[in-house]
């Protein structure tokens, strides 16, 4: 995959955004090329929201039954089914997808724990390729037109391990993610500039002012910097285009949601005691991702779930999901017949994840952006208890603007290559870059370029 | 180059201390330069973004007051465990957190301390003075002319927002704090084509002396230095070095250093059972404090040296760490003797770090062992198509009994053979690095046969285990390499194997001490020489 400088410009919005033209008058000559604004005249424009979910699966428990079914005894996708809940049934909204392999990541020893690494880059420790998110919003532009180019939230760990991040900038550098609701309401909704109009409009002249100088000093250092440090500059203009669609301040027409209150997760991380709060904060981070996708504040973004270990959330279960849970899940396999009751288990805590992946949806669609929104969840191991990055649960699901066929369970495992393999999750990646009109056939970093490369034909029909 | 850095290894220290102090280091014998061959390779011209810490450091210096800063920012982006790192960038939510959080101090340090900050109260030319009083101190550089106009048309503009002389100040320190002349070290040197070598100019030299040593922006004298042209003599700059060194800045850097290079500086976000380790969480940052205080006795006070960290007969704990250890003493240099202890690889953060919850994990600690003291690269079991069953938890059998898998497959066995066979070593320390003579009941059996750096080596434990690292030449030019790494802020090979030939010429005498390599680094054409690159 090539980037050119003139995907990079686009996500500036403005080619002369820091040489110091009008930016608007830049970006409405780009108008033209921006696939994006082009879809917005014609209706909704497209949104994507990458998912990580935790432990594997118990796969005798996660895939449909017959006629698609999630709702018998103890399914783990019966949440997507589940109209007492949510007053309807999100069954029609979604595609889950068997036999999806991180194989870029595989081939390179970028697995297991490491996986993570790989769900929307397909690439594995050593790629340099971006997540489809920012491949999307900041390279390709689409994330240009607003507030936020993109935005990327975590539960329990802001850390910045491959282990602990979807998204990847440029150069493979991981986005750092919000973990604190009451810090995302204030990225996305507050008001730190100042909440009078006037404190506001002098505010924005002089961070105005502030950026001029500092994009001034950037095209000088530019000037001088090896063709090896362009990238960083590049980076470091592109995030200075953020600072300064952020001072447009949250648009009147956005009915603002409740700010977080803070005594529902005093402690924040995982084995910092946070914990017994995440829960609570995956929810208020749900929330504030939907309301923001609904006042089109942003319309990328990736949400890293956490690892429930020592939530003490499942009476049923040892503290230590992880360990105790997930290790111990014995799968049932042709020559083994397995350890139902690890089985349930381990279905316990999956169900959580994805009973928070079909409130996502249901908050979308309050919001009224279910039916635009492709949002992909996929966890970083199939088996758990083997690590394996083979087979991960892999769910494609809202409304994803009519481009796949949804309300099915694809199975592609054994393939592959080989009787256990599946299909690289990089033809899942192609799929959503062309469902954005984006003229990929290829995505991801690999030796073998024929994980790479093409759709998976098994979304359409 | 191995023989010659078993040489540099070989030499024997003796008691620990005897190198002296940073204060008064020794002074080397060599007195010129260091030259390297047109085909050595160099470091790249390069811009690098500060870490969090040294933009807290510089920040606090230039506001004239420290500010909490690295806390309030998104992680660095690591490189080998390293937060200094030339593929730190700046991405877009760091920019923007940064950008609001020098908004505030801006705005709380010109209503606190205007008097303090501004040259002068206010009328003409207050302007131009701020600028050319802050702006140097910021860029670490003269400004150049238009950049001097801009500066004083931020300060101009802010005064005229109705902030007077506080405005105009508060608006240039913004302008100043959130510019990429502060943010990065820049390393690019004067003009130079794709693969030409060119010079820093003496402040970029200035600049890289003081992060490299000390994590922190260039003092007076430095800047001073750069000024008068002084610090393209090799003499100078190492005048500066051993200056720098003695200051209290270089504690925190060589303890960043060593903590990042054991893994443990994660250690508050790491947890163990409640219910095996009660104690833990209030240990934790003893551990921490344990090995800080570890790396000034041995780093900081003695010019430090792999050979000291790893068979350091002493260790620096307060009473309940002493405690912990069952020693009958505590303090900077308590001694170790009889309690199966002995320098860092014993110590509880390293322990605790390189093991599981609830288990310990030979695993673990045998990979640190072969990738950070050996620079062995360890194949994932995925790059050969296996996939990994961890050994089933169990309460009957011991931590080594249930690795016994690795030994009995074959596809194992290949890597898990070295891996293994360190980690056991360490089965007499539990997950949280308490000592232990059983687990489960049965008796831990610490003693293994281990192939190291090619030599067949019988083990009795960690402690027999850390004796021979401590004298093994591939573990000192390992460490050297990572200490490049670190100070250098680069990861290459190839660079590193330039910085172990600047090692080899220094007397045999100063080879094992980490300072004087830094020193003939400070003094080599490689500190002040950079490859501009293309890609």
């Amino acid at each position: 995959m090539k980037i050119h400088r003139r995907h990079f410009l686009a996500a500036l919005g403005a080619s002369g955004a820091w040489l110091g033209l009008d930016s608007n008058r830049k970006a409405q000559a780009n108008a033209g090329e921006n696939p994006l604004r082009a879809r917005a005249e014609n209706g909704e424009p497209l949104r994507f929201i990458g998912v990580y979910t935790p432990h594997g699966r118990a796969h005798e428990l996660w895939a449909p039954g017959p006629n698609f079914d999630l709702s018998y005894d103890n399914a783990i996708l019966a949440p997507f089914d589940d109209p007492s809940r949510f007053g309807k049934s999100y069954r029609s909204k979604l595609l889950v997808l068997d036999g999806i392999d991180l194989s870029a990541g595989i081939a390179v020893g970028t697995t297991g724990h490491d996986g993570p690494r790989v769900i929307l880059t397909g690439s594995g420790a050593d790629g340099k390729t971006p997540s489809i998110d920012q491949y999307l919003a900041v390279e390709k532009g689409l994330g240009a037109e607003t507030l936020h180019t993109s935005v990327v939230l975590g539960v329990g760990n802001d850390g910045s391990e491959i282990g602990a991040n979807v998204s990847y900038s440029r150069g493979a550098t991981p986005v750092p993610k919000l973990i604190d609701p009451e810090a995302t309401y204030a990225e996305l909704f507050g008001a730190p500039l100042g909440a009078k109009r006037e404190e506001l409009d002098r505010e924005r002249r002089l961070g105005k002012s502030v950026l001029d100088r500092v994009r001034a000093d950037l095209s000088s250092l530019e000037a001088r910097a090896p063709a090896s440090e362009k990238v960083k500059l590049e980076q470091h203009a592109t995030a200075l285009r953020e600072i300064e669609k952020r001072l447009a301040g949250v648009p009147a027409s956005c009915a603002l949601p409740l700010r977080p209150d803070k005594s529902m997760f005093p402690k924040l991380r995982a084995y910092g005691g946070g914990e017994p709060y995440f829960q609570a904060i995956t929810e208020l981070q749900i929330d504030l991702l939907a309301r923001a996708m609904a006042c089109d504040l942003t319309r990328f973004a990736t949400l890293f779930l956490a690892d429930l270990t020592r939530s003490k959330l499942f009476p049923g279960l040892p503290e230590d999901i992880h360990g105790d849970v997930a290790h111990r899940y014995d799968a049932r396999t042709d020559r083994h017949s397995g350890t139902p009751a690890s089985w349930l288990a381990l279905a316990t805590q999956n169900r959580n994840t994805t009973s928070h992946v079909a409130r996502l949806l249901h908050k979308l669609d309050e919001a009224g952006v279910l039916d635009e929104t492709i949002v992909y969840a996929s966890g970083d191991m199939g088996d758990p208890a083997r690590h394996s990055s083979r087979h991960v649960p892999a769910l494609v699901a809202g409304g994803c603007g009519g481009r796949f066929k949804l309300g099915r369970y694809v199975d592609l495992r054994g393939t592959g290559t080989r009787k256990d393999y599946g299909v690289p999750n990089n033809r899942v990646l192609v799929s959503i870059c062309q469902a954005f009109g984006v003229d990929e056939n290829r995505f991801g970093d690999s030796a073998d370029a024929g994980l790479l490369t093409g759709r998976l034909e098994e979304l359409y029909a | 180059m191995r023989q010659v850095l078993g040489a540099l290894l070989g030499t024997a220290l003796g008691a620990l201390g005897v190198l002296g102090c940073a204060a008064a280091p020794p002074k080397s014998a060599v007195d010129t330069g260091i030259e390297l061959s047109s085909e050595a390779r160099r470091l790249p011209a390069r811009l690098r973004r500060l870490t969090n810490l040294e933009v807290e450091q510089s920040l606090g210096d230039l506001l004239g007051k420290p500010e909490r800063v690295a806390a309030e920012l998104p992680p660095e982006v690591r490189q080998e465990g390293f937060t200094p790192n030339a593929a730190q960038d700046v991405p877009a939510t760091w920019a923007v957190r940064y950008s609001a959080l020098v908004r505030t101090l801006a705005r709380r340090a010109t209503e606190e301390r205007l008097a303090e900050l501004a040259p002068c109260p206010e009328g003409a030319g207050c302007g131009e003075l701020a600028v050319d009083e802050l702006g140097p101190r910021a860029f670490r550089r003269p400004l150049t002319e238009s950049e001097r106009k801009l500066l004083l048309a931020a300060y101009e503009a802010g005064s005229a927002e109705g902030g007077g002389a506080r405005g105009g100040l508060e608006l240039l320190l913004r302008a100043l704090l959130e510019s990429p002349n502060f943010l990065y070290l820049t390393e690019l040197g004067e003009g130079g084509k794709p693969n030409e070598i060119v010079t820093l100019s003496p402040y970029e030299v200035a600049s890289s002396l003081s992060y490299t040593l000390r994590g922190a922006p260039p003092d007076r004298e430095l800047y001073d230095a750069a000024n008068t042209g002084e610090l393209s003599s090799p003499e100078r700059r190492a005048f500066h070095a051993r200056r720098l060194l003695g200051m209290n800045e270089t504690r925190t850097q060589f303890q960043r250093f060593v903590l990042e290079w054991l893994e443990v500086d994660h250690l508050d976000r790491t947890a163990k059972s409640a219910e095996l380790f009660p104690s833990y969480e209030q240990l934790k940052p003893r551990m921490l404090d344990e090995t800080r205080a570890f790396v000034d006795e041995v780093m900081v006070h003695a010019g430090g040296s792999v050979r000291a960290l790893l068979s350091s007969g002493f260790a620096s704990v307060d009473p309940s760490m002493a405690r912990f250890y069952g020693l009958s003493t505590y303090g900077p240099r308590a001694q170790l003797s009889g309690s199966g202890r002995l320098g860092i690889l014993q110590q509880a953060s390293f322990l605790a770090a390189h093991a599981h919850e609830d288990v310990s994990s030979p695993v673990k600690r045998g990979d640190f062992v072969l990738r950070k003291l050996m620079c062995q690269k360890i194949t994932r079991p995925a790059e050969i198509g296996i996939e990994v069953v961890m050994p089933p938890p169990s309460n009957a059998k011991t931590t080594r009994e249930r690795f016994g898998a690795h030994s009995s497959d074959k596809g194992c066995f290949a890597c898990h053979e070295t891996l293994d066979a360190i980690g056991f070593t360490f089965e007499s320390f539990d997950a949280m690095g308490a000592r232990r003579e059983k687990e489960h009941g049965h008796p831990v059996v610490t003693s293994a046969r281990a192939k190291l750096g090619g030599q067949e080596l019988e083990l009795s434990d960690s402690v027999d285990l850390a004796q021979k690292l401590a004298e093994s030449p591939a573990v000192s030019e390992c460490f050297a390499r990572h200490a490049f790494r670190y100070f250098s802020a680069e990861h290459d090979p190839a660079v590193e194997a330039s910085f172990l030939s600047i090692c080899e010429r220094l007397p045999v005498e100063s080879r094992d001490n980490l300072f004087e390599a830094l020193i003939a680094y400070v003094r080599s054409d490689l500190f002040v020489e950079r490859e501009v690159r293309s890609k």
